[in-house]
C-alpha cells in the first residue's frame, strides 16, 4: 500500500507538488519545517538555501532517484541473471570465464567503475543508469548461478530433458520460475545500495546535475547548512530511509505472493 | 540366530511390563488449529519382548516414540496421559511427571533411542569412540579412560571388527550400516531396560538391514531388554516382533501377537495392508495386488467416526461414520478397534 | 525372451569424473561393460543396492547420461552418438518415471501444464488438443479432470506419482524406465501404483525397465530380472528361475536378506563379510570376490563373463563358481 502511494506520488509529481521544485524564492531561504517555530504550512518541510520548497524537491527527488535506481536495478539484474543462467546451465569453460569476470568485478569498487564511466561518457542520465546497473550485476550472476546449479539437479528438469526439451526451454520454463523467489529478495536487498550509490554520486556532484533535484544531491546541498538548517539535509535523507524500508516490505510481500505453496 | 525368540506368545504374559503407556494423547498446534497426532494410545512392552508399532507415514508411530522419550516437546506440542517406566524395585516412574534433569537421567540410562538417519544423529566432528564414551560418562561416575575402554567393548558387541581403529574414525568415514551399529552401541552404552528403535533400518540396503536386524535381535536376547520397534515394513515386523500394534491416523487400531496378526488380522486396515504387501517369498499368481483404495487422511481433515471408514469396503453408513470405535479386547492378547469385527464378513476374510 | 529386441546395449560403460583430495581427478566407473537386451513388451527388473549403478544404467539407456564406451540401439537404430536434434524425435518413444514424486514435478507449474509439457515441446500447438489429451491422460491414470488446475503440492504422494506417469505417457512412448517408482510411497498406495503401471503396460503394450531394490515388487511384476553389483550385471534370468535357483552368490545373499512378511518364514540372512568396496577402487577380477565365500584365485585374476549357467534356460550369471541346483 505504502509502495503504491509512493509510486503514485512520484508519477503524478507535477500535479501534486505545491511549488515548482526549481523555483527560487530568495526571501524565503532556509525556512524551518512547519512544525517548528518560524515554519509555515506553505512549506511543510521548510525551504533550502535558495528558498526552494523542500517538500516539492523531495517529491521530484524521489522521482529522479528511484527512477535511476529502478532502471539500474533492472539492467543489472538482466545482465547478471542471463550470465548466471548461462553459467550454471552450460558449465565448463563458459562457466569458468563468466565466474572469472565476476571475481574481477567484485574486486573493483563500484564507485570506481562509475567514476571511470562518468569520466569517459559524461554525466548524461542514461549513462548514469547503465553505469549503476553495471555496478551490481555480479551479485545476481553469482546468486543465480548457485540457484541454477541446485535447480538443475532436480528430477523435474531431468523429466523435461527426457521429453526432449532444449536448454533454452528448460531455462525459461523451469529454472527461471523456480529461482524467482530468491532473485526478488536479492533485488529488494540491492535496491537500497543502488539508491545510495546514486545518492552518493549526486552527493559527490557527479551524478544528477543541478538544478534537477535528486535525493542524493539534496543531501549534498544540505551538508553546508547542517548546523543552521539541519532539515535541508535531513528531509531528503529521511525520504531515502522510508523508500528503502517500503521496498524491503514490498519484496517480502512479493515473495509470499509468488510462492504457490502459500496461496492456493 | 535362526531360531525365534522363545518367549513369543503366551509366555511373555508372565513377565512384568518395562514400559506401560496409558491414555497417551499428543496434540500439535498448527495454523489450522490443533491436530491430534496420537489419540488415546495404550500399550505395554515387557522385559525381553519386542513390540512393533506399525503404520504408514502420518499414522503417529514416530510421534508416539518421541512422546515416550519426552522428546516431543515444544511450545506447539501438548502431551498428556501416563508413561510408566519400571526402574527395578518399587513404583514405576511416570515419565510425563518428571522434571527436565530427571528425564535426562532416564534417557540413555533406562531408556534409549535409535533413529532412522544415522548420519544426522551422530556428531560429525567427534570420533565415534568418544561419542560412545560420552554417553557413558554422562550417566555414570566413571573416568574417560574407563569409558573409552567400555566403548571398545560396545563396538565389539555390535559386531564391528577392529574396534580400536574404528573408534578413532569420524562418522563420515563409516558406511550407513556401520553408523547404525555405532548408534546402537551408543544406545546400549548404559544397558537400558528399554530400547526404542525408530525405523532403524529404513535408510539401509537390504543386506545391511538384515545384519542390523539380526544384531538387534541377538543383543536383545543377550541383554534381555524390551524393544519398541517402529517401522512401516511388514516384512521387518514379521521377522523381529513378538507383538504388533497397528496404527492408523493417530490411533492404535489393532494389537496382537505377531503370528496371530499375520494369520488372522481382524481390522480391515490390517487385512488390506497385508494383502497389498508384495511377497518376495512366493511366486506371483497374477501380476496384480489388492490395494487399499485412497490414502490416509491428513490429521487436519480426519473423517468423522472411524478414520478408516472412507477406505473400508465394509464400512456401514450410520455406524462407522458416526462414532470412533473403542479398542476392544479379544481374549488376553488381542484387541481391535472396529465396529464390525465380530461380523462374519470380517471373520471370513481372515482366511482369504 | 519375447519377440523382438527393443533395446540392445553392448559393452556400455559410464564413468564420472570426481575430484578427491585436492586437484587430482579420478574416474569413477558407475557402469562397467554392460550387455543388456530388452525385448518388446517385456518387464525387466533391474535390482541392486545403492552404488550398484542401476540408476545410472537406466539413465544411460535413455541417453540422459552419456555413455563413455559401448553402444545402445533402440529398435535397431544406434542412439549413442546421435546429435541432440536427431535424438529429439526418439524422446517421444522412451520416457522415465521417477522415484521422488515431490521433486520430479515442477512446483511452479500446474498439473495440466506438467502433463502437457511434452506435447508443447513436440509441437502440439493447439491448446484445445492439448487439453483434451491431458483430460484423457488424467482419466487413464485415475485422476479427476479438475486435478489439471492444481499445483503439485496440493496432491498426495500417490496422486503425484500418477501425474508423473501421465507425463511419461503423454507422447505415447514404447519404452519406459521406471526408477524406483513406488519406493517413497506408503504400502497401501504402493500397491495402487504397481497395479496402475502393470495395467497401462498391458493396455498400451509398453516395455518397462523397472529399477528397484524392492524384491517383493520384482517378483510380482517382472518377466526377467537383472542383478547389479558394483557397476556390472552379475546375474540375469527369468523371474522365477532367479528367485528359486539363484546362481550367483551375491544374488543368493540378496534374496536371503529380504525379511518376508510371514512370521513363520525362516529368516537366515547370510552375513556378508565387510562392506561394498568403493567404486573408485574396485577389486580386481570379480568385484564380489572380497565378500564371497566361494572365491578362489581365479576370481581375483579375471572378471567372470556373463554366461549361461544352465543349458536351454535363459539364465546367465557372471561367476566362476556358480551355485548348481
Amino acid at each position: 500500500m505504502l509502495a503504491v502511494l509512493m509510486a503514485v506520488v512520484a508519477v503524478f509529481a507535477p500535479w501534486l507538488t505545491p511549488h515548482d521544485p526549481d523555483a527560487t524564492q530568495m526571501l524565503a531561504r532556509l525556512k524551518p519545517p512547519a512544525f517548528m517555530e518560524g515554519g509555515e504550512l506553505n512549506h511543510v518541510f521548510g525551504t533550502d538555501q535558495a528558498g526552494r520548497d523542500l517538500l516539492s524537491r523531495c517529491i521530484y527527488g524521489v522521482r529522479v532517484s528511484v527512477g535511476i535506481a529502478l532502471f539500474g536495478l533492472v539492467i543489472g539484474c538482466l545482465i547478471g541473471t542471463t550470465l548466471g543462467v548461462i553459467s550454471g546451465l552450460f558449465g565448463g569453460i563458459v562457466d569458468r570465464a563468466i565466474m572469472m569476470l565476476v571475481d574481477v568485478f567484485i574486486s573493483v569498487p563500484n564507485l570506481l567503475i562509475v567514476l571511470v564511466g562518468v569520466a569517459a561518457f559524461g554525466t548524461d542520465i542514461i549513462v548514469l543508469v547503465f553505469l549503476i546497473g553495471l555496478a551490481r550485476w555480479e551479485t545476481y550472476a553469482r546468486m543465480v548461478r548457485g540457484q541454477v546449479l541446485q535447480v538443475r539437479e532436480m528430477p523435474y528438469i531431468e523429466a523435461s530433458r527426457a521429453l526432449g526439451a532444449s536448454r533454452a526451454w528448460i531455462a525459461i520454463r523451469h529454472v527461471l520460475p523456480n529461482i524467482a523467489s530468491p532473485l526478488i529478495v536479492l533485488l529488494t536487498l540491492n535496491f537500497p545500495s543502488i539508491l545510495l550509490l546514486e545518492s552518493s554520486l549526486s552527493f559527490l556532484g557527479i551524478g544528477v546535475q543541478p538544478p534537477t533535484a535528486s535525493l542524493g544531491s539534496m543531501v549534498g546541498d544540505g551538508r553546508d547548512h547542517l548546523i543552521a538548517a539541519w532539515w535541508v539535509a535531513v528531509a531528503p535523507a529521511l525520504v531515502i530511509v522510508a523508500i528503502t524500508f517500503v521496498v524491503q516490505m514490498l519484496g517480502d510481500w512479493l515473495r509470499d505472493v509468488m510462492d504457490v505453496r502459500i496461496d492456493d | 540366530m535362526t531360531e525365534r525368540m522363545p518367549n513369543r506368545d503366551a509366555a511373555v504374559l508372565n513377565l512384568p511390563n518395562v514400559l506401560e503407556v496409558r491414555g497417551l494423547n499428543v496434540h500439535i498446534a498448527t495454523d489450522d488449529g490443533e491436530l491430534c497426532a496420537v489419540a488415546d494410545a495404550a500399550f505395554s512392552v515387557r522385559d525381553g519382548e519386542t513390540l512393533a508399532l506399525v503404520g504408514e507415514s502420518g499414522a503417529g508411530k514416530s510421534m508416539t516414540a518421541l512422546a515416550v522419550m519426552r522428546l516431543a516437546q515444544s511450545a506447539a506440542i501438548r502431551v498428556s496421559g501416563e508413561i510408566l517406566l519400571r526402574t527395578g524395585e518399587g513404583e514405576p516412574l511416570n515419565l510425563l511427571a518428571l522434571n527436565a534433569p530427571a528425564i535426562r537421567a532416564v534417557r540413555g540410562r533406562l531408556a534409549s533411542m535409535v533413529f532412522q538417519e544415522p548420519m544426522t544423529s551422530l556428531n560429525p566432528v567427534l570420533r565415534v569412540g568418544d561419542q560412545i564414551a560420552e554417553a557413558i560418562v554422562a550417566h555414570e561416575a566413571i573416568g574417560w579412560p574407563a569409558a573409552r575402554a567400555r566403548a571398545l567393548d560396545l563396538l565389539r558387541l555390535v559386531g564391528i571388527a577392529d574396534a580400536p581403529a574404528r573408534s578413532r574414525t569420524f562418522p563420515h568415514e563409516l558406511s550407513g550400516g556401520m553408523r547404525q551399529r555405532v548408534m546402537i552401541a551408543i544406545a546400549l552404552a548404559c544397558r537400558p531396560r528399554l530400547l526404542i528403535a525408530d525405523e532403524p533400518t529404513t535408510a539401509l540396503d537390504v543386506t545391511v538391514q538384515a545384519q542390523v536386524l539380526a544384531l538387534i535381535r541377538s543383543l536383545q536376547k543377550e541383554l534381555g531388554m524390551a524393544v519398541l520397534f517402529i517401522t512401516h515394513d511388514l516384512g521387518v515386523v514379521a521377522q523381529i516382533a513378538d507383538r504388533v500394534a497397528v496404527m492408523y491416523a493417530g490411533r492404535i487400531v489393532e494389537e496382537a501377537p505377531v503370528r496371530d496378526l499375520f494369520a488372522a488380522p481382524r481390522h480391515p486396515y490390517t487385512q488390506g495392508l497385508l494383502r497389498s504387501m508384495p511377497n518376495a517369498g512366493r511366486a506371483a499368481r497374477s501380476h496384480r495386488i489388492a490395494p487399499i483404495p485412497g490414502s490416509m487422511p491428513s490429521l487436519a481433515r480426519l473423517p468423522l467416526g472411524c478414520a478408516f471408514h472412507p477406505r473400508c469396503e465394509r464400512a456401514e453408513p450410520g455406524r462407522c461414520d458416526a462414532g470412533v470405535p473403542a479398542l476392544e479386547a479379544i481374549g488376553d492378547l488381542r484387541a481391535v478397534r472396529c465396529w464390525r469385527w465380530r461380523e462374519p464378513a470380517l471373520a471370513a476374510a481372515e482366511n482369504g | 525372451m519375447p519377440a523382438r529386441e527393443l533395446i540392445k546395449a553392448q559393452q556400455v560403460s559410464v564413468s564420472f569424473e570426481v575430484r578427491r583430495a585436492g586437484w587430482r581427478r579420478h574416474a569413477f566407473q558407475a557402469v562397467r561393460a554392460v550387455d543388456l537386451t530388452i525385448g518388446e513388451g517385456e518387464v525387466l527388473a533391474l535390482v541392486g543396492e545403492s552404488g550398484s549403478g542401476k540408476t545410472t544404467l537406466g539413465r544411460a539407456l535413455l541417453r540422459l547420461i552419456e555413455v563413455s564406451a559401448g553402444t545402445i540401439e533402440f529398435r535397431g537404430q544406434l542412439i549413442t552418438g546421435l546429435a541432440p536434434a536427431a535424438l529429439r524425435p526418439l524422446r517421444r518413444e522412451m520416457q522415465i518415471i521417477f522415484q521422488d514424486p515431490f521433486a520430479s514435478l515442477d512446483p511452479r507449474m500446474r498439473v495440466g501444464d506438467i502433463i502437457a509439457e511434452g506435447l508443447r515441446i513436440h509441437g502440439v500447438a493447439d491448446a484445445a488438443a492439448r487439453a483434451a489429451r491431458v483430460a484423457q491422460l488424467l482419466a487413464q491414470v485415475g485422476l479427476e479432470p479438475e486435478h489439471a488446475w492444481r499445483f503439485p503440492h496440493a496432491l498426495s504422494g500417490g496422486q503425484r506419482q500418477r501425474v508423473g506417469i501421465a507425463r511419461a505417457l503423454a507422447l505415447n512412448p514404447r519404452f519406459i524406465v521406471a526408477d524406483e517408482p513406488v519406493s517413497s510411497l506408503d504400502v497401501s498406495v504402493q500397491a495402487q501404483i504397481i497395479n496402475l503401471l502393470y495395467e497401462l503396460k498391458e493396455q498400451l503394450s509398453l516395455t518397462l525397465l523397472f529399477i528397484t531394490h524392492n524384491l517383493g515388487v520384482v517378483r510380482l511384476i517382472a518377466d526377467r530380472v537383472a542383478v547389479m553389483y558394483l557397476g556390472r550385471i552379475v546375474e540375469i534370468a527369468d523371474t522365477e528361475s532367479l528367485f528359486e535357483r539363484p546362481a550367483h552368490p551375491y544374488t543368493q545373499t540378496l534374496l536371503a536378506s529380504i525379511p518376508l512378511p510371514d512370521p513363520n518364514a525362516k529368516f537366515e540372512p547370510v552375513a556378508l563379510a565387510g562392506e561394498m568396496p568403493s567404486a573408485l577402487d574396485p577389486p580386481s577380477g570379480c568385484a564380489f570376490r572380497t565378500r564371497c565365500t566361494r572365491a578362489s584365485a581365479q576370481c581375483a585374476a579375471l572378471p567372470p563373463p556373463l554366461d549361461k549357467v544352465r543349458g536351454g534356460d535363459a539364465h546367465s550369471a557372471a561367476c566362476w563358481h556358480p551355485i548348481q541346483f
